[in-house]
């Protein structure tokens, strides 16, 4: 899976000084990147307990593997592929039970143009709370396939592009086109009521 | 700025079918504003950090079980060892095909000239009936104490050369050598 054919891996300084037993450019590493693959993994798990444990098996995982870690890709490419995969065997473990446990919606979201869109007057919806806005969205999540739910999490929520989720699922750009399609319109039918 | 979201959306989502679903990505979108609580990242890494010293303490103990146990098993294969563990089992053999030798040369012994063929049997019941018969005359016939009866003569008679045969006659008359 080489994904940098000329554009050099802009963490490739911190990974190597990780490979030779620098934990401080891996603490790097891991500031960098928690915030992302918590994103990913929350949106996938919707429990925010769960998101904490899995993220850490996740950098205890590419620690371990580090070594082994070729540059082939790049480190962003990889440790998105350690986190997808080690968060779809989860919920393979894990099963149909889903408790939600949701983080805190941000005061930004007063902000977004997609919100004040949402609350605005001609919306029947208008009035809605946020964090039954939050609950909903996150119900319609959990209703879709764990395939489909990985692709809406990388594409609409985190804003991946289909190359990279290509490379980061290990397949092909027109599946993933192909998942995205079936899981927008599952959502549009969980989540009519909160459409114009 | 609502805009310029749907100019940014739209260069994004070049086939049809995402357009189809604008308003459900725009909804899905604010699933980003789900945020995990202040100092989390810091939180974090050093749970991590913690998490990867105690791995790694696990991981020397571990180490240091094998250790011993690798060391205790060099032990137990050291040369010494091995020498004597050898040198036992070459004992138990060698009085193993001795006893298995013994055995065959009597049977060999009795066996028949080459040409004439006869069943020979052994037993070392008849061996030992014999032995204990000779025993028993012997204490019978007045033991070792009067054996002119069992040995023979020379056996009991002082040796004229000096050289003095077993005996208890032997013992008590202490020959005397001639004097030339």
């Amino acid at each position: 899976m080489s994904d940098r054919p000329n554009n050099p891996d802009p963490d490739q300084d911190l990974v190597e000084r990780s490979q030779n037993g620098d934990t401080r450019a891996f603490d790097d590493l891991v500031r960098k990147y928690t915030p992302k693959l918590y994103g990913m993994v929350y949106n996938m798990t919707s429990n925010r307990e769960d998101t904490a444990d899995l993220l850490q098996d996740v950098f205890a995982k590419a620690y371990r593997s580090l070594k082994r870690f070729q540059g082939k890709s790049t480190f962003y490419t990889w440790i998105y592929s350690i986190s997808v995969n080690m968060t779809l065997n989860y919920l393979k473990k894990r099963g149909r039970y889903t408790k939600l446990s949701l983080d805190d919606v941000d005061s930004g979201i007063q902000n977004d143009p997609d919100f004040i869109e949402i609350t605005s007057g001609g919306n029947p919806l208008r009035d809605v709370n946020i964090h039954e806005l939050q609950k909903r969205l996150n119900e319609a999540m959990m209703r879709l396939s764990e395939d489909h739910r990985t692709v809406v999490t990388l594409y609409d929520i985190q804003g991946l592009q289909h190359a990279d989720i290509s490379k980061i699922l290990g397949v092909s750009e027109g599946t993933v086109r192909s998942r995205l399609f079936y899981a927008h319109r599952q959502l549009q039918n969980y989540l009519e009521e909160f459409r114009k | 700025m609502t805009t310029k979201l749907i100019t940014d959306h739209n260069t994004r989502h070049t086939p049809t079918h995402m357009s189809e679903f604008e308003d459900i990505q725009r909804l899905i979108r604010l699933k980003r504003h789900e945020m995990p609580p202040e100092g989390f990242v810091n939180d974090f890494v050093i749970a991590l950090q913690e998490r990867q010293r105690a791995d790694l303490l696990q991981k020397s103990a571990r180490g240091l079980l094998w250790e011993r146990v690798t060391t205790y098993f060099d032990d137990l294969l050291n040369p010494k060892w091995a020498l004597a563990g050898a040198a036992a089992v070459a004992v138990t053999m060698g009085a193993l095909i001795m006893n298995h030798g013994t055995t065959s040369q009597v049977v060999q012994t009795s066996s028949p000239a080459a040409g004439s063929v006869e069943t020979v049997s052994y037993s070392a019941k008849d061996d030992s009936a014999d032995v204990q018969n000779n025993l028993i005359s012997h204490h019978y016939g007045g033991g070792f104490a009067d054996d002119q009866n069992v040995l023979p003569a020379s056996f009991t008679q002082p040796f004229q050369s000096g050289v003095q045969t077993a005996g208890f006659k032997g013992d008590l008359e202490i020959p005397v050598a001639p004097q030339r």
